[in-house]
């Protein structure tokens, strides 16, 4: 009786989202896998497979995957509500039309999920396990799509609201999987939490259909809705602030459209690390792999961002369109107010994640790894060495992390100029496992730069056909790239960025290490640093050619 | 301010897309202080001629020129003194109507912020209200508040009118003539609805396959164009006649559309011969048809 | 005096140019009386304002009407109603009967209607108004 509105659904699903999910359960998992077998040549000892960046990978992934069968559009501005408008008007019963997209998105996410975990990171689960996973990835779900509905009216409200959950969710999850001696909660209070965060879900998100099918008939809530909601300190976001001029105006705006999404994926993805600060284990030994990945999570948003490019439904942006392009400023000064959101957003960010990890710290109240750790960089490097190698760790961190919000931010410039159905998954996915594997490399050469050091002393001159072919391509392009006519030519070195970048690996490699090692440290973070910076050196010349086309 | 520089001077703009001529060797001035109507199928190149004026085109073959400034290389100069009220508008829908006269208002130093908060008045819905939340006619009534609110120097409408209530095309209409009795302000009005072109244009531009067909003030367009039904037997060389564009031929029977001083053109016919029946003078809807380069026309016309 | 609303009403079809119409419904409001001498009208841009249309086609209109007798300009005071008038009331009138005389003549010669059967027509209708009041 359903199997025609099921069909519709999941050729919606499945059929209008095919290349985001093909994209996003395709491409990070090759370029991790061909990553790891170009590596595998040189002559440094193999790691295992369950490294923090593979984990960080598959969260970016899942929650790649979670946006998209939920249709939420994280990159801000955007007409959120949810399902386009058609699917409700599809012939099923409103739980069917909550449940498919639940289903498939969980079932899927969960597929994804555990095969990586079990083939990749090499983490083995039994089967109860993997239900206990399968189970927390369908609540976080079912409240994600709940609020993409816009079941409450202000946003920040339903961030918070699903954080809360999420954290809920992962310490259940955690709880039921951890051994007995090591749980703080008890496996008792895991399965509660996992229960009430997946039964509240669902019925959330059925109710967030029905009222979505329907109207705001649903007089109760709206009732409940008046009550809470009313007072004046909810309309604080309608206020308007005094805005001097032009610049002022359009800083405002940016910020109100753009200028929390960071802040607000850093603080999701914040309640992970948070929730396991209350294991035993952690607590007596912290592990600082995973704060230290926090703050490389700004990778995660460049697959966040450019997958959801793919799919045909959420390409309703707030862009450069009409209205922007039509602003009584020069482009400079619109260039600027992106740069300044851009900058502003990282910094907030990147408190955020600085607060998650103090409280982390704090929170594991042991501090003996952290001094263990300091006393063995100043036997390397003296004290002084110590302090610029912090220097350089915080160089690299906030390069690294800038390049994700750059090309997040300058995105949203790509995705005018170019056809983002057709490139936009292209330019992310690709740099985002371009920046992966960069960190990737220079993590090994740093733990076997001996043995590193050795083999790079002759040169290899094969490694150069690599660099040639692209210089070669570019300069083809080059006429090409004249021509204003078409501005689809931008794209094509856009995506070439990522070859770009692995070009000047290359050459940090091939670079005569009689000046040392640290020359070719150095070298490496400055042409991350250039990488990072080009982007947004680029946005003034971005914004002209987006603008006057 | 000085009458005799054009407000708006394009000089043989040619823009193609793929290939295909969208504006083809275009040449236009507009003087100040008049209400310029573009009247052209879809497709025309209206719009494309509009973005060229907003600076959101680069001028491929050619030149355009506002308040004597290119728009590509000064934006901010010359949009501060534009109002402009795009055909979809594409306003930020998260805005409430105060935050978004606000957020308007800073851009414009001849803001007048009582004036703005009295049009929007006029438009009757809660400011509080987030814009999406307003229906077509009302976003483009506030859109249009926001538009005249800094008292342009140039009002450009892209096809204001189209899927409006009757209502919100009043409001239109009324914020072109108040626009246009203050001095030395001007309005250029593109629109496929003749009614409201002939009502308060004074200068008429038919755009037609991204070419100008005519572009005469309104008076002379309304007077001049005439059909003449004229019977002679002999074969009638009309293109050589005088102002005539289009002639169809029903045996001895000819119907010659004209754009030209009648008794002239009369007297000229009465000379070689032919019995003028009938003559009746074109409404602005019909000479449009008569002009454009249509294979079917329906003989009768509205 | 202050001046009045006039209403006026234009037509789009009628193939006539809104400035010929609003002269020649001023002239008929003059020459019907319901504007007196020396009163005021609207400013060019409030009947623009009010008529929605563009305050150049009133100009045109204030102007036509001014070269002709109708109307007399103060500076910076406005357009006012002319005397003497009258004379140009009748003649008015005179000319508008005329016109509809005409086109009656023209009408009845298309379908075949003699003059004298016009003429005919027209007295039989008379005395069946007069009777009928």
């Amino acid at each position: 009786m359903y199997r025609a509105p099921v069909a519709a659904l999941t050729a919606e699903l499945f059929g209008k989202n095919r290349w985001a999910i093909i994209g996003t359960t395709l491409i990070p998992p090759l370029a991790w896998f061909a990553g790891k077998a170009y590596l595998g040549k040189l002559p440094i000892a193999p790691v295992g497979a369950a490294t923090p960046i593979s984990l960080l990978i598959l969260m970016g992934c899942a929650l790649q995957f979670a946006l998209i069968f939920a249709y939420v559009d994280l990159t801000a501005g955007s007409k959120s509500g949810g399902f386009p408008k058609h699917i409700l008007l599809l012939p099923a019963p409103t739980w069917l039309l909550a449940l498919v997209p639940i289903a498939a998105g969980a079932s899927f996410t969960s597929g994804f999920v555990l095969l990586w975990l079990y083939y990749v990171s090499g983490v083995h689960f039994n089967w109860a396990q993997q239900l206990i996973i399968a189970a927390a990835i369908t609540s976080l779900m079912c409240w994600l799509q709940a609020m993409s509905w816009e079941l409450l009216p202000s946003r920040a409200m339903r961030i918070v609201l699903l954080t809360v959950m999420a954290i809920v969710a992962v310490l259940s999850v955690v709880s039921l999987l951890a051994n007995e001696s090591e749980n703080l909660f008890g496996r008792t209070w895991g399965a509660v939490g996992l229960a009430v965060t997946a039964i509240t879900g669902l019925g959330l998100a059925y109710l967030a259909v029905i009222r979505a099918r329907r109207g705001d008939t649903l007089d109760f809530y709206d009732h409940v809705r008046r009550i809470l909601f009313s007072s004046g300190r909810w309309s604080r976001q309608t206020r308007s602030p005094a805005l001097a001029n032009g610049v002022a105006a359009q800083n405002w705006y940016e910020w109100r459209v753009y200028g929390r999404v960071l802040p607000t994926c850093m603080t999701i993805l914040g309640a992970g690390p948070l929730a396991s600060v209350a294991f035993a284990r952690i607590r007596h030994s912290p592990s600082f792999v995973l704060p230290a990945l926090l703050l490389f999570l700004f990778f995660v948003i460049a697959p966040l961002v450019g997958g959801a490019y793919v799919s045909k439904n959420l390409t309703r942006r707030v862009q450069l369109g009409l209205f922007g392009a039509t602003r009584p400023l020069s482009d400079t000064e619109i260039a600027f107010a992106k740069l300044r959101l851009a900058v502003k957003s990282y910094l907030v960010s990147f408190a955020i994640l600085l607060a998650v990890v103090v409280v982390f710290v704090l929170g594991s109240s042991n501090n003996a790894a952290l001094v263990s750790l300091w006393s063995r960089l100043a036997v390397w490097q003296g004290v002084t060495g110590s302090y610029l190698s912090l220097l350089l760790l915080l160089i690299v961190v906030t390069a690294t992390s800038w390049a994700a919000g750059a090309y997040f931010m300058s995105l949203q410039l790509f995705a005018e100029s170019v056809d983002r159905k057709k490139h936009g998954w292209k330019i992310s996915l690709g740099v985002t496992a371009l920046f992966f594997l960069l960190l990737d490399i220079g993590g090994r050469l740093y733990r076997s730069r001996a043995s590193a050091l050795e083999w790079l002393q002759s040169p290899h001159y094969e490694l150069l056909i690599v660099p040639v072919l692209l210089l070669g391509m570019g300069l083809c392009l080059l006429p090409r790239f004249q021509s204003l006519d078409t501005l689809r030519t931008l794209n094509r070195p856009a995506s070439s960025v990522g070859a770009g970048a692995a070009l000047c690996l290359i050459a940090v490699w091939q670079l005569n290490l009689a000046f040392g090692y640290q020359w070719a440290l150095s070298w490496l973070v400055v042409t991350v640093a250039l990488l990072t910076l080009i982007p947004y050196l680029l946005m003034p010349v971005l914004v002209g050619m987006n603008r006057h086309r | 301010m000085d009458r005799q520089i054009p407000i708006i001077d394009i000089q043989h703009l040619t823009r193609r897309f793929n290939g295909k001529a969208a504006l083809d060797d275009v040449t236009i001035q507009f003087p100040r202080g008049h209400v310029f109507g573009i009247v052209g199928e879809n497709g025309a190149g209206k719009t494309t001629l509009i973005k060229h004026i907003l600076g959101l085109y680069r001028a491929q073959q050619g030149s355009v020129s506002v308040f004597g400034m290119d728009p590509v290389r000064r934006p901010k100069e010359v949009l501060s003194r534009i109002g402009y009220l795009s055909e979809q508008p594409d306003f930020p829908e998260w805005m409430t109507i105060a935050q978004f006269m606000n957020y308007m208002g800073a851009f414009y130093a001849k803001w007048d912020a009582s004036y703005a908060a009295k049009l929007v008045e006029e438009v009757n819905v809660d400011p509080h209200k987030k814009i999406g939340e307003l229906s077509k006619g009302q976003q483009a009534r506030v859109g249009l508040c926001a538009a005249q609110a800094h008292r342009p120097e140039l009002l450009v409408l892209d096809e204001p009118s189209s899927g409006l209530d009757p209502v919100a095309r009043n409001e239109i209409l009324a914020a072109v003539i108040r626009t246009v009795v203050e001095d030395g302000r001007s309005v250029l009005l593109s629109s496929h609805l003749l009614d409201e072109v002939q009502q308060v244009c004074d200068h008429l531009l038919f755009f037609s396959q991204g070419k100008v067909l005519l572009s005469e003030s309104m008076e002379a367009v309304l007077e001049k164009h005439y059909q003449i039904s004229v019977r002679i037997s002999a074969p009638l060389a009309w293109q050589a006649l005088p102002g005539v564009f289009k002639a169809t031929q029903d045996g001895t029977e000819w119907q010659l559309f004209c754009f030209a001083d009648i008794a002239q053109l009369t007297n000229l016919l009465k000379q070689q011969g032919a019995q003028i029946l009938d003559q009746r003078r074109l409404s602005l809807n019909e000479a449009f048809l008569a002009r454009s380069p249509q294979r079917h026309i329906l003989s009768e016309v509205a | 005096m202050r001046s009045i609303h006039l209403n006026l009403h234009l037509s789009q079809s009628s193939g006539v140019p809104p400035y010929l119409q609003i002269v020649s419904q001023v002239k008929q409001l003059i020459a019907s009386g319901r504007l007196s001498v020396d009163q005021e009208l609207p400013a060019i841009r409030v009947l623009a304002e009010k008529l929605l249309i563009n305050p150049n086609t009133v100009a045109r209109a204030y102007r036509e009407l001014e070269a002709a007798g109708w109307l007399y300009t103060k500076r910076g005071a406005g357009s006012f109603v002319a005397a003497g008038t009258t004379s140009f009331s009748a003649e008015t009138c005179r000319r508008q009967i005329k016109e509809r005389v005409r086109s009656l003549l023209t009408e009845a010669g298309h379908m075949n209607i003699s003059t004298k059967d016009l003429i005919k027509l027209i007295r039989e209708m008379d005395d069946a108004a007069s009777k009928g009041e």
